[in-house]
């Protein structure tokens, strides 16, 4: 048995792309929190977070349902590739928040450096993904006036506390301030189970609102899509989600990993493609790559700066998968004859 | 929808399109046509080659018109499913591009509470100085080797743990350690646990 050693982005990307990444770090936290200060921010978060629970008592069926369906909605792989969603607003103390990995893997199994450096990368854009898509309850605008006219705005601010305190570098010093009071805010988990007998995926998302709720479904979407990333060696895999998915690893996976997903998705947007299918799908075949080829496309898309042949690649393979799924649609086998 | 369903609806679209329908004018010119070659009273010499044409052309219309009425076939579903596996009615057909690969299980993401952070935070000031004290230190290590199927392993304990910076290229780097197939890595507190963990291993 051997312990594995971290695998931190300043040493998977150039320093042009850490600075890259940090500038929009930074960006990303005057657009999030403003000038509140950590301790504005966290004061407000909890105050939010009270009316928010207080605002959807009595509505937390209807308020899981329209979570799951709103995803659905948004992410049409989700009915594509028949995957359940199990979504449940829960209390902060039903929360069972998870340690992540296992530290200790047979010596048989340990990964090499870029294995988990690209299941890092690829965590990250879970996550950015996941910040992305909570917004969406957009959406339901209409529906979440009715239960409380104020609530989409609070869901915004609410979104942008929490996620935005991870562009804060300097929010160290200042925490340990508030450490002493023993703040609490809000969280959510999520999970992705296979049911072999039903051959089919499930996204297990639990939250204490619901904007989180739908933050935590999305992730187990990208999770599921994050699987690409793996061979068919199951040891080998279990090594690498030891040695890589830990909740230590989890801030810089939201603060960096949002900039990932953009960069990635901005292939998809620009091009002429709408099946938005295509788009999840694409990420897969993205993971795919082998560790080199990877890292190459992401830190080039980071930078704008892909080469003529991935954008080449890019384009190509979203044209393939848009033809598999319309195949699929129509049932007919020659569409591209 | 099959591929010749799709093609006669586009047929049909075409063929409305570009109007091909009888005209009033002309559906009256048909009947009148077709009471004159019917009638009992009719000669056949009274038939004209040319008003005959003139028939064939109008019936041929009025068949591409009474093709292009019938009912189209149904639409597909708004958000089609995969096709169903001829031969296999009820089970889906599994869709060109699968998502996922069940052969990992990803551990639980959980969102943390800025209180969780805070605790991490807190460890992370407490062992700040440690590190930066050990930051100039050179790494120490004891190692050992050991075959495992007929392979040489290099068992390396270093100490104390750097906070685990140590990875297997930069042992790698270190001259004085030899290559090996393998590398089983561990972090001791201090010199004679990582020595006592080392010899055990002989």
């Amino acid at each position: 048995m051997a312990h594995l050693v971290e695998v931190e982005y300043d040493k998977i990307f150039s320093a042009k792309t850490m600075t890259s990444l940090k500038g929009k770090s930074g960006e990303s936290l005057r657009q999030m929190l403003g000038n509140k200060s950590l301790m504005q921010t966290m004061m407000r978060s909890q105050a939010l977070l009270g009316e928010i629970i207080e605002a959807e008592d009595g509505y937390r069926d209807e308020l899981e349902m329209v979570a799951a369906q709103m995803v659905t909605d948004a992410y049409p792989i989700v009915d594509y590739a028949n995957i359940k969603i199990d979504a449940k607003i829960v209390s902060m103390s039903d929360l069972d928040i998870p340690q992540g990995g296992n530290n200790e893997v047979s010596i048989d199994n340990i990964p090499a450096e870029a294995e988990k450096a690209k299941r890092r990368i690829i965590n990250g854009i879970t996550q950015g993904a996941s910040i992305r898509g909570a917004f969406g309850f957009m959406l339901f605008k209409e529906y979440l006036d009715q239960i409380n006219p104020e609530l989409v705005d609070k869901y915004g601010e609410i979104l942008k506390l929490a996620f935005g305190i991870y562009d804060d570098e300097n929010a160290i010093a200042m925490m340990l301030a508030a450490l002493a009071q023993g703040q609490k805010m809000q969280g959510g988990e999520s999970e992705m189970e296979y049911d072999e007998e039903n051959e089919q995926f499930i996204i297990k998302a639990r939250a204490i609102c619901f904007p989180m709720l739908v933050h935590e479904i999305v992730k187990g979407l990208y999770e599921i899509v994050g699987t690409e990333g793996f061979g068919a060696d199951k040891a080998k895999n279990q090594a690498i989600v030891g040695a890589v998915d830990k909740l230590s690893n989890e801030p810089n996976d939201l603060r960096f990993g949002k900039f990932f997903y953009d960069a990635i998705s901005k292939i998809y947007n620009d091009s002429d493609i709408e099946d938005a299918r295509v788009r999840e799908l694409f990420f897969a075949e993205v993971y795919k790559l082998d560790e080199n080829d990877f890292f190459s496309f992401v830190e080039n898309a980071v930078n704008d700066e892909l080469t003529p042949a991935q954008l080449s690649w890019a384009t190509g393979t979203m044209k393939d998968i848009e033809k598999d799924l319309k195949k699929d649609d129509t049932g007919l086998e020659d569409l591209d004859e | 929808m099959t591929k010749q369903q799709l093609l006669e609806t586009i047929r049909r679209v075409i063929k409305q399109e570009l109007n091909e329908a009888l005209t009033p004018e002309e559906q009256k010119e048909l009947e009148e046509l077709e009471y004159e070659f019917t009638s009992d009273v009719r000669h056949d010499s009274a038939i004209s080659p040319s008003l005959y044409k003139r028939y064939k052309e109008l019936k041929a219309k009025e068949a591409k018109t009474d093709e292009a009425a019938a009912p189209a076939p149904s639409k597909p579903k708004e958000k089609p499913g995969p096709a169903v596996a001829p031969g296999k009615p009820g089970e889906k057909q599994k869709p060109r591009r699968p998502l996922g690969n069940p052969s990992v299980k990803p551990a639980p993401k959980a969102t943390m509470s800025e209180a969780e952070m805070l605790a991490k935070i807190v460890k992370r000031f407490k062992s700040a100085k440690k590190i930066n004290e050990n930051a100039e230190q050179k790494y120490n290590y004891v190692k050992t080797n050991k075959y495992v199927d007929g392979k040489a392993v290099n068992v390396v304990g270093f100490y104390p743990d750097p906070k685990g910076t140590f990875t297997k290229e930069k042992a790698n780097n270190l001259s004085n350690v030899s290559k090996f197939d393998k590398w089983e890595i561990k972090f001791y507190k201090n010199k004679q646990e990582a020595e006592l963990a080392i010899k055990s291993k002989k």
